[in-house]
Formats: structure tokens, C-alpha cells, sequence
């Protein structure tokens, strides 16, 4: 039986929340960490993009005008809407009981937990066999929950979690977003030129498909569950002090900088202590 | 999966093709097959230094981020144009048409820390091995 350190943060922006993970990924090391577990959410509305998308397709005016900030992930993937989910974030190495050098099988093994975990809660989920994520940002491919990968979560053919990963020789980063409600409105018009797109057949929320309503509480405990049930027996933790300075840095010096954000390509990192 | 003799591996899944005093880099079929199919890559500029070891580029494929790290040392000579147009030739032909970059080496003496095309077999079925045991329960209920 294996331990998983599980780390659950209250609300915050999305500064602080990037920040925190990449600071746990930086911090990881081989053969020496378990496996960790944080879960938190995002205090307000926030647009998190694809370390390789393009910030210019954002409806900047839009996202101003309703107070949602952006920020770029180190992990792959496309643009998600955070506010109205749970989002999960998992670090460790090739070592542990989730990550493998094969994408496929990673995702396959942290599928396999969501599933159980959404069982706990009543809600039958299929997971995708197929990928569709091409090269290219339009307003059909933009969002992550417009494009699916193999292994992602899918109730009645639509998407409701989203993984992306950060993979640095044999250490990862996985980013999990699971819908628990859906702003409609945001969703469809965070995207120049895709003013009132029909999102009702690529995407779902939770609380559309459970019989009673679930709240951020009762999916954490049926994720803990889960793993726990999959030989992960979750032990609670937090950051070490390092790893919080790391994330204060972090914050200020990359996820709060405009370059990084629209201009990943001229962001340089000098002064960031690892 | 196949594994070219005349190339050398290193343990971060990349081959090396030497000719002269630079070599064609490009990842291994192996690592291509894991990566599933390559959607961005981020390589060096051409006169950039690379350190062996070391982080030089990225590649997304199935929502992942990958870093490359360099086999070799060396200056960039020469980026495989192609992959700007259509990155996924790396997942396809990783071997030929979906090489990286072509670099002037600067310290030949590195090339023995590369594996030959039997030792990298070896290696990367060494971890099946492991893999295989940790399978038994595996029931592919999302194949």
C-alpha cells in the first residue's frame, strides 16, 4: 500500500494556484518524494491557457469587462475556465503508482481514479478512446473541453474533466480540472469571435448530471476515496517552507508577469531561486 | 519499435547520428510511441549552444509538455524546417524526415556516454519488464 501526500488548499487566485504547482513540480525529486495530491480552487473566474497556445485569441475587453483574469500553464492542453470546478493537481516520478513514461497509460491509471471517484458519488462516466486535439487555435479547438485526449472523462459523450501534463525527465506535473457547475455565458465568449457558441454538445457539469447536488466537499472526499481504493492511502500535508518561498517567487516573478503570459518565447527567469 | 544500428541512444529517449563533427538529433521510435502525436515543438535558434543533459527544447503531444534534453553539447547548425509546417513527422518518422536539429559538437569525448542500439533495447525493456509486473491486475478498461 502506498501513501499520497494530499494537500488541500482553500480558494485563491490563480496566481498563487499556478504558482503552487509549478513550485511543487520544480521541487520534486526522484526515488526521495511521494506522491502528492493537492486540490484546491480558484477564488474568482480565471482563464487558464495551454503553455503553447496563443494569447491573442482571448477576448481581452470580454475578460476585463467580467473581472476574469488569464495565465499561462506550464503543461500542455488547451484554455479552461476555472471558478465553477475542482481542480487537482498530482506530482511525483515515473516511480509511483500513477506516472509512466507512456502519456497514454498515465492518464489511464488517473482515469481510472476519477471514474471510481465519480462512482462514489452516483454518477456513471465513460472515458474517451479517442484524441482530438490538433495543432492550431481556433474557436472549435481552443477550449480544452472542445478537444478531447484519450483517457479524458466524458458523461453522454461530453467532456466534464480535463487533464494536461508538464513532463521533465522523469518527473511530472498533472493538472486536472473537473466541472462542477458551468457559467454558460463566460464559457462561450472568453474566445474572440465565438459570441454565443453552442458549447451544449462538447461539454457538462456535475451538478447537470448528479441526481443531488454536489458540492466542492463531496467530490474532494470521493476523490480521497478513490485513491484510497486504488492503494493510495491518502495522509494529509502542506508545502514546506522552501516550497512556499518557491511559489511566492514564482508568483510575483512569472505567473504575475505580462511577457510570460502573452509572450512565453521572450520570458526569461533570472531571478528565480530554485 | 526499431532502434537503427548505426545511431546512438541516450537514457532520455533521443538518438544521435554522427557524421563528421556534427550530428543529426531526433527522439527514438520508443519515445515517439509513448508521446503519442506531436502537436508543438519548441526547438533552439540556429548559433545557440547546447549543453548535454541540459533542457534544449519542448514538444506537446496529448496535452503533455515534454522537455528534450541534449544527448550532446554543441552549436546549432541547422533546425529541421518541416516541423514548423507539421510536427507530427517527429511521431511519424522519427528517425528520418522528423529529426530535431543538426549540431557542431564540442566535445567529442561525450559520445561514449551513449548507448549503442543493443544496450538501448536493453534498457527501455528493462523498464517493460518492471512495467509488466505492475500489470497483472491491468484490465484496458479504457481501451
Amino acid at each position: 500500500m502506498n501513501e499520497i501526500k494530499v494537500v488541500v488548499h482553500p480558494a485563491a487566485d490563480i496566481y498563487t494556484n499556478m504558482a503552487v504547482d509549478e513550485a511543487l513540480f520544480r521541487t520534486v525529486k526522484k526515488n526521495t518524494s511521494v506522491t502528492l495530491l493537492r486540490i484546491y480552487r480558484n477564488k474568482n473566474h480565471s482563464v487558464t491557457l495551454g503553455y503553447f497556445q496563443s494569447a491573442e485569441c482571448l477576448d481581452v475587453e470580454f475578460l476585463k469587462k467580467n473581472s476574469i483574469e488569464y495565465v499561462r500553464r506550464i503543461t500542455g492542453g488547451r484554455a479552461v475556465l476555472h471558478g465553477d470546478d475542482l481542480i487537482f493537481s498530482i506530482v511525483g516520478t515515473i516511480d509511483s503508482s500513477i506516472f509512466h513514461s507512456s502519456i497514454s497509460r498515465t492518464t489511464k491509471n488517473v482515469a481510472k481514479v476519477i471514474k471510481k471517484a465519480f462512482a462514489n458519488l452516483g454518477v456513471d462516466v465513460d472515458a474517451s478512446v479517442r484524441t482530438t486535439i490538433k495543432k492550431g487555435d481556433t474557436i472549435q479547438n481552443f477550449h480544452c473541453f472542445n478537444s478531447l485526449t484519450k483517457n479524458e472523462i466524458l458523461i453522454g459523450n461530453k467532456k466534464i474533466v480535463g487533464f494536461a501534463l508538464k513532463k521533465r525527465a522523469e518527473t511530472f506535473l498533472l493538472q486536472g480540472s473537473i466541472m462542477l457547475d458551468l457559467d454558460r455565458r463566460l464559457y462561450s465568449n472568453i474566445i474572440k469571435g465565438s459570441v454565443g457558441a453552442d458549447i451544449s454538445d462538447t461539454v457538462t457539469c456535475l451538478n447537470d448530471c448528479a441526481v443531488e447536488g454536489v458540492l466542492a466537499d463531496d467530490l474532494t472526499d470521493a476523490l480521497l476515496t478513490a485513491f484510497a481504493a486504488e492503494g493510495m492511502t491518502p495522509r494529509s500535508g502542506d508545502l514546506s517552507s522552501d516550497e512556499w518561498s518557491l511559489a511566492e517567487e514564482l508568483r510575483k516573478k512569472k505567473y504575475m508577469d505580462s511577457t510570460w503570459n502573452n509572450n512565453p518565447k521572450k520570458y526569461t527567469e533570472e531571478g528565480i531561486n530554485v | 519499435m526499431e532502434f537503427p544500428d548505426g545511431l546512438k541512444y541516450s537514457e532520455e529517449h533521443l538518438w544521435v547520428n554522427k557524421k563528421d563533427n556534427t550530428a543529426l538529433l531526433g527522439i527514438t521510435s520508443f519515445a515517439a510511441k509513448e508521446l503519442g502525436e506531436v502537436v508543438f515543438v519548441d526547438l533552439p535558434q540556429v548559433g545557440d549552444l547546447i549543453d548535454q543533459n541540459e533542457s534544449f527544447g519542448t514538444l506537446e503531444s496529448s496535452k503533455t509538455i515534454s522537455e528534450l534534453f541534449a544527448p550532446l553539447s554543441g552549436k546549432v547548425i541547422e533546425l529541421n524546417s518541416d516541423l514548423e509546417d507539421d510536427p507530427s513527422i517527429i511521431s511519424e518518422y522519427p528517425y528520418d524526415d522528423g529529426w530535431l536539429v543538426k549540431i557542431e559538437l564540442t566535445d567529442n569525448d561525450e559520445l561514449e556516454s551513449l548507448l549503442s542500439s543493443d544496450t538501448y533495447q536493453a534498457f527501455i525493456e528493462e523498464d517493460d519488464e518492471l512495467e509488466e509486473d505492475d500489470d497483472d491486475d491491468d484490465d484496458d478498461d479504457y481501451e
